[in-house]
């Protein structure tokens, strides 16, 4: 269950920087059409759902982030004084229990009260617990506006109301609201929920309005006007016509002007330019040692790769071991080199650094030291393991790359996981890495470059030589 | 005694009971589907609300109101103006007289209301 915190804690870490990249981006892109604020948005929605992200180079995101770890946990100040991983985890459970919980109350306390509203027509109703129209209801949603409505006013209402329901705004805002409630320890995700609740409106102005008259406009915006609540409600709340910057929207009611074909295009260019750099992960490859912790008490022996990589890719962080859950075997941590070595990371099939790495392999490394059962193994390697050649990188230019291993190794090499453990069998959930990089040559310290490496783990076959350009240091214990 | 509040969406409720009562209470809930639009819980759970507070009663399921539709709206009244116009009740007319055109009809209904009232 840390281990899923943690990954989520990573991964908010990572959307983090997207959404203040598209904080960014919807500023700059005032101009376009509001509904681009969907394609936005959705990038940040998968890079919060989705632990799996292709490696490109030309990704953006910086390696170094999301790189936390239950080592770090431990050793950080709040580690030392006795909280650990657990602890978080239980507190985080705790919020979202708390989140979901609250939000639940409120939906059935609302749903009790529109029990006995009025219908005006069709799917309008009437109640007088209501303060400002809004929508509710997931299968069958209807409209809810107050007493005191006149006709003007409600014929803008529907009109704004439906064009919520038919982009499906009740939805989006739902699933929006329970991906906060999972990372409500983020304040910026908070921030971006706020912002999508704002731009949600917005968009569903521009909807209304761009067909309508100067006239038609300015009743819509009285009608907005007369409407609007100044309480805020940040829990979530059905999709509401006055709720959110009244001023704001009525300005850009008034003022609205279609915009130019080049500005689309530039939206259209943004957004793609945005997706391929924020939704890849870099392809760095960090190879990390990790400590051995107490807690492994399969380990028997270490042994540690170090790898420079080119970039500064080189975290020196601790990586904490973790039993794979997986796996049955024993898990070796490796030690760490304060030499900036880098540790072979075990990626776990959670994926605690989703791009990455997917790969949790049983590979066995050559010169990694599996556990006491399998040390052996470890150390004469495999034949799949193949010696690590000064060979030319294959892409000289591209960034470090994740090492890998092959298929039976236990050492996964990856970067973005702090985590490195040997595992000794099959994990049969794991799915085919490709090489391993060898980092193993024990004394052998070659230069390579990362990205190489990684590109090169990536298409090759076992038996293939993995191509290495950073020295390597093998420290056995 | 205190006339009791109704709510608005009760208030509705009221009108169609006022209007076809006394009835049963099965075929009151088929009304207030048609008419209202309610489900046949919240028609019940409403029947039960007003039953407590005093202003229905519910007997071998026949509906019968226990306050009249004028007795509701003289209380409604009275809070709008005790609230709205601090208990001035000529405020209240000519606050009303002021946005609304009465048309003559309307004024000689008034008159007569009025005079009725002084003779009592």
């Amino acid at each position: 269950m840390s281990k899923l915190f943690l990954e989520l804690v990573n991964m908010s870490l990572t959307a983090g920087i997207l959404i203040v990249v598209v904080i960014l981006a919807r500023h700059l892109l005032k101009r376009a059409p509001k509904n681009v604020i969907y394609v936005l948005w959705a990038m940040v929605a998968v890079r919060l759902v989705c632990p799996i992200a292709i490696k490109s180079s030309f990704s953006l995101v910086p390696s170094q982030i999301g790189k936390v770890s239950t080592r770090q946990v431990e050793s950080s100040f709040l580690g030392r004084a006795g909280v650990t991983a657990e602890h978080f985890t239980v507190l985080w459970i705790a919020g979202v229990l708390i989140m979901l919980g609250y939000s639940t109350v409120r939906y059935i306390q609302l749903y009790s009260r529109m029990c006995t509203a009025i219908r005006l027509q069709d799917d309008v109703w009437q109640s007088e617990y209501v303060i400002t129209p809004f929508v509710f209801g997931l299968r069958n949603p209807k409209i809810y506006v107050p007493y005191s409505i006149s006709d003007e006013e409600l014929q803008m209402v529907v009109a704004h109301e439906h064009a919520h329901l038919r982009q499906g705004d009740h939805i989006i805002k739902l699933i929006a609201f329970v991906i906060l409630s999972v990372y409500w320890f983020n304040p910026l995700v908070w921030v971006a929920y706020i912002l999508l609740c704002r731009d949600i409106e917005v968009a569903c102005d521009e909807r209304v309005v761009k067909n309508m008259s100067r006239r038609e406009r300015k009743v819509y915006s009285e009608a907005l006007l007369s409407l609007s609540v100044s309480g805020k409600s940040i829990a979530a709340c059905p999709v509401c016509f006055g709720e959110v910057g009244v001023k704001m929207r009525i300005r850009r009611i008034l003022s609205y002007k279609k915009s130019s074909l080049i500005t689309r295009a530039h939206a259209v260019v943004a957004c793609f330019t945005l997706a391929i750099c924020f939704l890849s992960n870099p392809e760095v490859a960090i190879v990390k040692q990790k400590l051995a912790t107490p807690k492994n008490k399969e380990v028997a022996k270490e042994t540690v790769f170090s790898q420079e990589s080119n970039a500064s890719e080189n975290a020196s962080e601790d990586v904490g071991t973790e039993e794979l859950t997986e796996e049955s075997e024993s898990t070796t941590s490796v030690a760490k080199a304060d030499n900036g070595a880098v540790a072979t990371k075990r990626t776990s099939t959670k994926k605690e650094m989703p791009s990455k790495q997917e790969r949790v392999q049983n590979t066995r490394v050559k010169g990694i030291v599996v556990s006491d059962d399998e040390e052996d193994e470890a150390i004469t390697g495999n034949p799949e393991q193949t010696e690590v050649g000064p060979s030319t990188p294959t892409d000289a230019d591209s960034d470090t790359q994740d090492v890998q291993q092959t298929p039976e190794d236990d050492i996964v090499l990856d970067e973005t996981n702090d985590e490195i453990s040997l595992i000794g069998k099959d994990d049969t959930e794991q799915e085919p890495v490709e090489e391993v990089s060898e980092p193993e040559l024990s004394e052998e310290a070659e230069e390579s470059n990362l990205e190489e490496l990684t590109e090169e783990l990536l298409s090759a076959d076992d038996d293939e030589p993995v191509v290495e350009e950073e020295p390597q240091e093998i420290i056995q214990e | 005694m205190e006339t009791p509040k109704v709510f608005e969406s009760e208030y509705r409720f009221c009108l169609l009971l006022w209007e076809h009562e006394p009835i049963k209470s099965t075929e009151l809930v088929k009304l207030c589907q048609e008419e209202l639009g309610w489900k046949k819980a919240t028609t019940y759970t409403v029947i039960k609300r007003l039953q407590e507070r005093g202003i229905l009663k519910n007997e071998n399921t026949i509906v019968k109101s226990l306050v009249s539709k004028s007795e509701v709206q003289a209380a409604e009244i009275d809070e709008l103006v005790e609230r709205t116009f601090e208990g001035s009740v000529p405020a209240f007319v000519a606050a009303f007289t002021r946005r609304k055109d009465l048309s003559k009809d309307e004024l000689a209904q008034i008159r007569e209301m009025l005079d009725s009232y002084a003779e009592d």
